[in-house]
């Protein structure tokens, strides 16, 4: 086999196809297999720093690549061969060297690609369970990404509507306030320290209480070779969120009886003491001892304190 | 004219296309694998370039070689919207490989806008470009350039340069794809960074592989948490093992499919602050196994003693307030009552009694529970 014939070219092409797709490597091995004429291969993602030989199989002599992908990590792809086949010969072994530059090269564009991607879905996994609706919009207005809370908000249809196209707001005034936020954001200095930062509330044709809705203008990515441009952050706040009362959390955060932990959740929720009582459907001396339950709990001396607390504890935590 | 199968030129092409991806990973070493393809197909000039036809036709991203630096500036303030290739490739997005002698025949070029320009100003007058769409509106790839002594390119050269283009343009797109993780990857840290609560990724080993800033500030406090790259510990044994088993309970469940919201603690501090609310999580199945990171867990840690008062600014914006109302609603939202409000910003229980009026009428609330609720919420910290 010679560097440039149809095969070596075809296993060079299938070798940076695996760089981009992982579930190629397999093909990728066997092909490195039937080029060599060698047993089994393998392709090995290491922990640390010990390539043992495999007991147990007729294996003995094999070739193997590694690279190092970062602190304390390696892969390797291994060519083995039986012992009756004997070692790789001198021109079969500069062959594995041609072949494994690239197999190197796409390893590591393999490990690039993987690490971010996986980051990325990590990232996106918590962005979607912040309580808060955050919409991030490219450098035309469009929506790049909308959390799990934002896609939420929309299918409510309660005044926000977010589609490819960008974000808009059922009430015209309000609406006209928002775009003219977000091209100011746009056109906004790409400075942190200068970021505008426009606030605006949208009303809701529920009648609940209107979104506040922040717009700022996101730093700008530094790739240039991208389909990706970030350019605006939207958070939108719902001051009315009540749906889900943090009864649970409240439980097994401060160990709360349900009793006290309904009435902690009414508080939380903008209630007085007396009416929370009402609502829960107990007197109000009855209140006013699980409330000092609570207080004693929750290392709380006042209502506002107790407020504040779930809010900003229990209430943001992901869901 | 070099083949791709003449066998001895065949380590000069494995090290091009070698060169062709490092080039994915490093834009700087575009030049020099235009250089080489310049060698290969016997051209003279060649370019490489992103072509963005949303509104008119730019090129926000343009190398060269071989070509007169003012002779390329020229072409890239004035010239490029009219050149009849880049006006091909907007129309037809889907094609890979193009050359302007099937755009242009001889005569139409010699009356042609840009072609007459280039006569003018350089030798080059044939072409053949390799492109990719990474996405709408936005094409990729290099030109190749002959001079007008040479002749237009043989059907073998243009069937070599196809070969090669398969590597250029899956080079293209590698870059395109890390290109659009990194923007996004930047964007998300940046509202992990800006996350009021303190956010640790843990990989599969329960080792920690990310830390936003609030946890790295939680960290350097020395108040009961300790954050290292071999994980999250908590200075109280019986705490750190119930730690530990959440952990451990997250990482399991993380292997299957994602199971439950994960698992809650408090965890008191030394210093006799108020306890820290701690959730564990498993994270959505990493991906990739080829990588160096995989995260599989998270832990998100509240401190109900972090001090948050909301911007007065931002109040004041958003609810129409004065500053001194402004500045006693940040107070009221912070837990205090209104007398120790009221003693703190330095006014009398009476000014904060008519101020705390004017401000239930201008949020529309009756009462302070309600009014905190309101501030707490409807201001959002996370200010990206």
């Amino acid at each position: 086999m010679l560097p440039a014939d149809e095969r070596f070219l075809s296993l060079v092409d299938a070798i940076y196809a695996a760089a981009v797709d992982e579930t190629l490597w397999p093909s990728v091995l066997e092909g490195l297999t039937a080029i060599s004429k060698s047993q089994p291969s393998s392709l090995r993602i290491l922990e640390d720093r010990r390539p043992g030989h495999d007991r147990g199989s007729d294996t003995r002599h094999y070739s193997v690549d590694t690279r190092n992908a970062g602190d304390r990590l390696q892969s390797s792809v291994a060519l083995h061969r039986t012992r009756a086949k004997s070692r790789c010969g001198p021109n079969e072994a500069d062959q594995f060297a041609i072949l494994f530059r690239h197999v190197e090269h796409a390893l590591e564009i393999g490990f690039r690609l993987g690490t971010l991607g996986n980051l990325q879905q990590a990232t996106f996994d918590l962005l979607n369970r912040n309580p808060l609706a955050i919409v991030l919009l490219d450098d035309r207005g469009r929506v790049i990404l909308a959390n799990g809370t934002a896609q939420k908000l929309n299918a409510a249809s309660d005044g926000v509507r977010i589609s490819a196209e960008g974000l808009t707001l059922a009430h015209g005034a309000d609406n006209r306030k928002l775009q003219r936020c977000i091209v100011d954001a746009l056109n906004g200095p790409r400075d942190i320290s200068a970021r505008p930062g426009g606030t605006l509330w949208a009303l809701r044709p529920s009648g609940k209480r209107s979104f506040s809705i922040l717009v700022s203008s996101l730093s700008q990515g530094s790739f240039t070779m991208t389909s990706v441009r970030p350019a605006v952050g939207i958070v939108i706040a719902d001051p009315d969120q009540d749906e889900v009362l943090p009864i649970e959390r409240l439980r097994t955060l401060y160990g709360l009886t349900p009793a006290e932990a309904r009435l902690a959740a009414r508080l939380s929720a903008g209630d007085t003491l007396k009416s929370a009582a009402a609502a829960i459907g107990i007197g109000y001396a009855t209140a006013r001892s699980q409330l000092a339950a609570v207080f004693r709990k929750t290392e709380t001396r006042r209502q506002g304190d107790l407020i504040r607390l779930i809010l900003t504890t229990i209430l943001r935590l992901p869901s | 004219m070099t083949s791709l199968h003449g066998g001895s030129d065949g380590i000069a092409i494995s090290s091009l296309i070698e060169r062709i991806y490092e080039a994915a990973l490093d834009e700087s070493l575009w030049p020099d694998v235009l250089s080489r393809l310049n060698a290969v197909t016997d051209s003279q000039a060649a370019t490489f370039w992103v072509l963005d036809s949303q509104d008119e036709l730019k090129l926000p991203t343009f190398g060269y070689v071989d070509f007169d630096p003012a002779f390329v500036q020229e072409y890239l303030d004035l010239m490029a919207p009219h050149d009849p290739v880049n006006q091909y490739l907007a129309a037809h997005p889907g094609e890979r490989i193009v050359r302007d002698s099937a755009i242009l025949s001889e005569t139409e070029r010699d009356r042609n806008l840009l072609y007459d320009w280039q006569a003018r100003k350089a030798e080059t007058r044939y072409r053949v470009v390799g492109t990719i769409s990474p996405m709408p509106f936005v094409q990729s790839g290099v030109a190749l350039h002959r001079v007008r002594t040479k002749g237009d390119f043989e059907p073998a050269q243009v069937e070599q340069f196809g070969l090669l283009f398969r590597h250029v343009g899956r080079a293209l797109e590698i870059a395109f794809r890390l290109g659009s993780f990194g923007n996004l990857q930047q964007v998300t840290l940046d509202l992990l960074d800006r996350n009021p609560l303190a956010i640790a990724l843990l990989n599969d080993q329960g080792q920690t592989i990310f830390a936003n800033r609030t946890a790295r500030e939680l960290r350097s406090d020395e108040d009961g948490v300790l954050l290292t790259g071999k994980g999250v510990r908590l200075s109280r044994a019986s705490d750190d093992r119930r730690l530990q088993g959440l952990i451990t309970d997250a990482l399991n469940s993380a292997r299957d499919v994602r199971t439950g919201p994960g698992g809650t603690m408090l965890a008191p501090r030394p210093s006799g602050r108020r306890a820290l609310s701690i959730l564990v999580s498993p994270l959505a199945a990493a991906p990739f196994a080829i990588a160096a990171l995989r995260p599989a867990a998270c832990v998100v840690i509240a401190d109900p003693e972090r001090s948050e008062e909301p911007p007065t600014q931002r109040l004041q914006a958003l609810f129409n307030l004065t500053p001194a109302e402004a500045r006693l609603a940040a107070r009221l939202a912070m837990g205090d009552e209104l007398k120790s409000a009221a003693d703190k910003i330095g006014i009398r229980y009476q000014s904060a009694r008519a101020l705390l009026a004017a401000i239930f009428h201008k949020t529309a609330t009756t009462r302070q529970g309600e009014l905190i609720k309101l501030l707490v919420t409807a201001v959002p910290l996370i200010g990206i």
